[in-house]
């Protein structure tokens, strides 16, 4: 198994968005789908991911509805909404941003100064 | 995906069942991971373990959850309660504003109701409800008096030596007082009166007060023997006497003694309300006679002592009493009534009536407005009738109705405050002309709450009817035309409203009447005496100089003299109370011819009177002589007798002659026989009054007597400067006012009860008057088709005129027959605060009906011609 890594905090909501913006995912749906993404590289900590799912519904991003799962259980879906849409493309511009400037930083020759 | 079958979603519906749902998620969850881990190759329960720790904590996901879950739920419910509740207001406003003029109307209506009974809510409030000033008000009580069986009426008040009994012998109460009412003379530069009190020196601590600066009274300062002091209020000390600095210690000429001034108490405290000097009453319980009776007694009882078990206690006292001095206490019963009864007494009649007229007014107001929404209910029903059609809730259409009367109401309401903040002093003077100056007619918090608890029952009350009404629509039938939308009864409802309101106004209009007659009468009734032209002032001779008797009548005789010589006087004279509103001195009177028994004791109202005095004011002399300069002091005693007295002992009529004893010391011959006179309150009944000569027994205290030549009115300044030039010091002049004026002054209170009584009527009419017309248009309206019909099959448009009007004239039939059935009940009641007027005054009742008619008239006159122009063919095409 290759070394995997915490998701960062705030980003959560961040790729559970990305995740249920394919359509109707139940709660392990997500996890995984965020599993294979990023090639079992980021790993979610599930504890702390349905507590994300359900303030993203408050916050009326997501709509969840009780429905039977592939194997004929009950499981509850979540579906992106308008607002949550919205919210997707808007974090979703911010995060690239941040990344770009942090990989900009990383990889800026040294200081002129610092070298003389 | 499938969704799950309803009834699975419906389990859920009910309950707090968020927890089971998110452990139903977290438990699907571990369920496919170790699913997942199975496939993997692991066994069953490597899978289970690794699933579960790769999860973490269950318990901490779970309640996180369901705490988002939850309090999300109450914001969202609190969120949708405040949108509809503003919804519902803000709909509500539109329907108003859109209906401006019915609805303006209609918080007007509210606005009158809710004005009056919070007008009226403000003086209950104050005279019922507010605590006395007193620490501790509610256990203050007054003795008084009562003479024979009937209590609570006639004079009460107490001789001292009487009230030193009752106080060493009662144990009911932690302290008695008794309190000597006094205008004094105080001597500072120009001298003038106050008002002021003797009394014993635990008045202050029987009523529970302290001194605001100094000390109050010491045990044993009321004795003859002890040093003159004095306490005075703050506002005397403040307007009086330069501020409080420099007031202990300050000696003052009061009352004809040089006394030093020891405390003062705060106004409030002042008992009774208008004395701003109390003195110690410095009297000798056994140099008094028991029959001298001139003290207001009140006393504190002890926390666990009922008013009952004290006046029981004191009939017992009593009872001693008259066993041991049968010669003066033969026929009185002391009794205890709480120190509120004082000012609530007086004011009953008034608070009943005008309490009874308000209320009357707010049902017709809201009777009123139930009628007028039912009418616009009418127009509103399409609007209701969609509503419902396209799926709104019964509860909430009923609930935004009502929320439009609440509305309604409320804006009535504030309105209905600024009405009753505007006309409380009118109505306090209705009902309580007396009461001290402590017991103020404030709009306070509870009668804000009074007001707005009575905006909301109105609204109530008048909102749901309409509301019920417009629920129950059936939106097939409303949608479909306009005919059959309010049910069958076709108005039914409004025309009962306002029925009644007719009836409650005729009940209005006929208590109305009578009390306005009851003060027309008041005015017509004969006073035996001719007030116009008249001036009376009132002046005090108190002190060193005016201790002898000749000094006494040397200077009010010079006094009626310089003033006669005044420019524009024709005659003057004095007397001790003027007649007609000020009472009186009663004197323990004796007959020669009719000895009465030791236990009965003849007591006549009397007046010492200068010479001239019949002249002045113009009492007839039926027999007799008038008294001349001639009745001095050192000849032959004296009196003259009112017809009523010579009637009722010498009924063969030959009074004169006779001789009685009226208190001046001796055996008075009857010299006279003049006409009676009302002394005290116009509606007394005659009594027998008797006239001494002045010069037999100079008082200190008289009023003066002025008849002018002209209407011109007596100048204060001339009868001031005409006393400063006879004794500059001590010679005070009050109460300068034509005679009139204190007639119409002890009457006054009536007349506004009178006139406040017409004002009520008058919008009850309105109302009732606003209302027909509201249901005549809406009838006219509603039977557009059926008037078009008749027309169209050749009636005349007069006679569908006179087919509306008999529809206005059988409700105000109906109305009216109700109102004066209970009329004549209401009346009955009230019957004993009439005067000279009686419950069956067939034209009371025939004036009140024909008002109705005349206003039923007015109001279906225009809905009935907008009937009788109707065109068949709009009426035709109207549905």
């Amino acid at each position: 198994m290759t070394q995997s890594v915490e998701v960062l905090r705030g980003t959560l909501d961040l790729l559970i968005l990305k995740a249920v913006s394919w359509g109707p995912t139940h709660g392990y749906g997500v996890a995984r789908w965020i599993e294979q993404a990023t090639s079992d590289v980021l790993r979610i900590e599930e504890g702390s991911l349905y507590p994300a799912l359900h303030r993203l519904e408050t916050r009326g991003w997501i709509d969840a509805t009780w429905g039977t799962s592939d194997n004929n259980r009950r499981a509850k879906f979540y579906t992106l909404t308008m607002k949550g849409r919205a919210q997707l493309r808007e974090e979703t511009a911010t995060f690239t941003r941040f990344a770009h400037a942090v990989f900009a930083a990383l990889e800026a020759p040294p200081k002129p100064e610092a070298a003389s | 995906m499938r969704r799950l079958p309803a009834w699975r979603r419906y389990l859920r519906f009910w309950g707090s069942n968020v927890r089971d749902d998110v452990n139903d998620e977290i438990r699907f969850h571990v369920e496919m991971r170790v699913a997942e881990y199975v496939a993997r190759g692991m066994s069953e329960d490597e899978a289970r373990r690794r699933a579960a720790e790769r999860f973490g904590n269950v318990d901490r996901a779970l309640d996180s959850c369901v705490d988002i879950q939850e309090k999300h739920a109450r914001a969202e419910g609190r969120a949708e309660l405040g949108s509809v509740l503003q919804r519902d207001v803000l709909f509500g406003l539109r329907v108003l504003r859109r209906q401006a003029l019915p609805s303006l109307v209609a918080a007007a209506c509210i606005a009158l109701g809710i004005g009056a009974t919070t007008a009226m809510f403000t003086i209950g409030n104050a005279l019922l409800l507010r605590p006395l000033p007193y620490p501790h008000g509610d256990r203050l009580v007054q003795i008084g008096s009562a003479h024979g069986t009937e209590r609570r009426t006639g004079m009460t008040a107490t001789s001292l030596p009487d009230f030193a009994d009752w106080r060493s012998r009662q144990r009911s109460f932690t302290d008695v007082a008794a309190v000597w009412q006094q205008a004094m003379t105080v001597s500072s530069g120009e001298p003038f009166r106050a008002g002021g009190a003797s009394v014993t020196a635990s008045l202050f601590q029987t009523l529970g007060v302290t001194a605001e600066q100094g000390r109050l009274f010491r045990d044993g300062e009321d004795q003859p023997s002890a040093e003159p002091v004095a306490v005075v209020t703050r506002r005397f000390a403040e307007r009086r006497l330069g501020g409080m600095d420099s007031v202990i210690g300050r000696r003052l000429r009061i009352a004809g003694a040089l006394r030093t001034i020891v405390g003062v108490i705060p106004d409030r405290w002042a008992y009774p309300a208008g004395a701003d000097i109390f003195l110690p009453l410095g009297r000798d319980p056994l140099s008094e006679g028991r029959g001298s009776r001139y003290l207001v007694v009140l006393a504190q009882l002890k926390p666990n002592v009922s008013i009952e078990a004290a006046d029981r206690e004191m009939s017992a006292i009593g009872a001693e009493l008259r066993r041991e001095h049968a010669e003066s206490d033969a026929n009185i019963t002391p009794f205890v009534t709480p120190l509120r009864e004082v000012f609530v007494g007086p004011a009953r009649s008034g608070l009943l009536a005008l309490g009874l007229g308000t209320l009357l007014i707010l049902i017709v107001a809201c009777a009123n407005v139930a009628a007028l929404q039912l009418a616009r209910a009418s127009s509103r029903a399409p609007e209701i009738a969609v509503r419902t059609a396209i799926g709104a809730a019964k509860w909430r259409i009923f609930n935004q109705l009502l929320t439009e009367s609440v509305l309604l109401s409320l804006v009535g309401g504030v309105a209905g405050v600024a009405i009753a903040f505007a006309a409380r002093t009118l109505v306090a003077k209705a009902v309580a002309p007396n009461v001290p100056s402590w017991m103020t007619f404030d709009i306070d918090v509870r009668a804000l709450a009074f007001a707005a608890g009575m905006s909301v029952v109105a609204a109530i009350g008048f909102g749901l009817a309409p509301a019920i009404r417009l629920t129950r629509i059936d939106p097939a039938g409303a949608l479909h035309g306009m005919g059959g939308i309010l049910g069958i009864d076709r108005g039914r409802l409004q025309r009962a409203f306002v029925a009644i309101e007719l009836a409650l106004s005729i009940v209005l209009v006929v208590g109305a009447e009578l009390a306005v007659q009851s003060v027309m009468r008041l005015h017509d009734v004969p006073l035996g005496f001719e007030t116009a032209r008249v001036t009376t002032f009132r002046l005090n001779m108190q002190g060193q100089r005016y201790a002898s008797r000749g000094e006494r009548v040397r200077v009010l005789t010079m006094l009626t003299n310089r003033i006669a010589a005044l420019p524009d006087v024709a005659t003057t004279s004095a007397t001790t109370y003027a007649p007609g509103a000020s009472c009186c001195s009663q004197f323990g009177t004796v007959i020669a011819d009719h000895p009465l028994p030791p236990t009965e004791r003849l007591i006549v109202t009397g007046n010492i009177v200068l010479p001239g005095f019949f002249k002045t004011i113009q009492i007839p002399l039926l027999a007799g002589r008038d008294f001349t300069n001639a009745d001095g002091a050192d000849a032959p005693k004296v009196v003259i007798i009112s017809q009523t007295f010579a009637k009722r002992f010498w009924p063969a009529g030959d009074a004169l002659g006779h001789l009685i004893s009226t208190g001046s010391g001796g055996m008075e011959t009857i010299i006279g026989i003049v006409g009676d006179v009302k002394q005290g309150r116009v509606i007394d009944d005659p009594e027998p009054q008797f006239y001494r000569p002045y010069a037999q027994d100079p008082w200190s205290d008289m009023d003066v007597i002025v008849r002018m030549k002209s209407n011109a009115l007596l100048a204060a300044a001339d009868v001031r400067r005409v006393a400063r030039d006879i004794d500059p010091i001590a010679l005070p002049i009050s109460r300068v006012q034509p005679l009139q004026q204190a007639i119409d002054d002890s009457i006054s209170s009536k007349q506004v009860l009178g006139t406040l009584l017409a004002a009520l009527a008058v919008v009850a009419l309105a109302l009732a008057t606003i209302g027909i017309y509201a249901i005549m248009s809406f009838f006219v309206s509603q039977r557009t088709k059926e008037l078009g019909l008749r027309m169209a099959l050749g009636a005349e448009p007069s006679g569908l005129l006179a087919y509306v009007m008999r529809q206005a004239f059988g409700v105000a039939v109906a109305g009216g027959l109700i109102g004066l059935t209970v009329s004549v009940f209401v009346a009955h009641a009230l019957e004993h605060l009439l005067f000279g007027v009686r419950a069956a005054e067939p034209a009371v009742y025939v004036v009140a009906a024909g008002a109705l008619l005349v206003a039923a008239l007015i109001a279906s006159y225009g809905p009935a011609r907008r009937a009788g122009a109707s065109d068949p063919m709009i009426a035709l095409r109207a549905e």
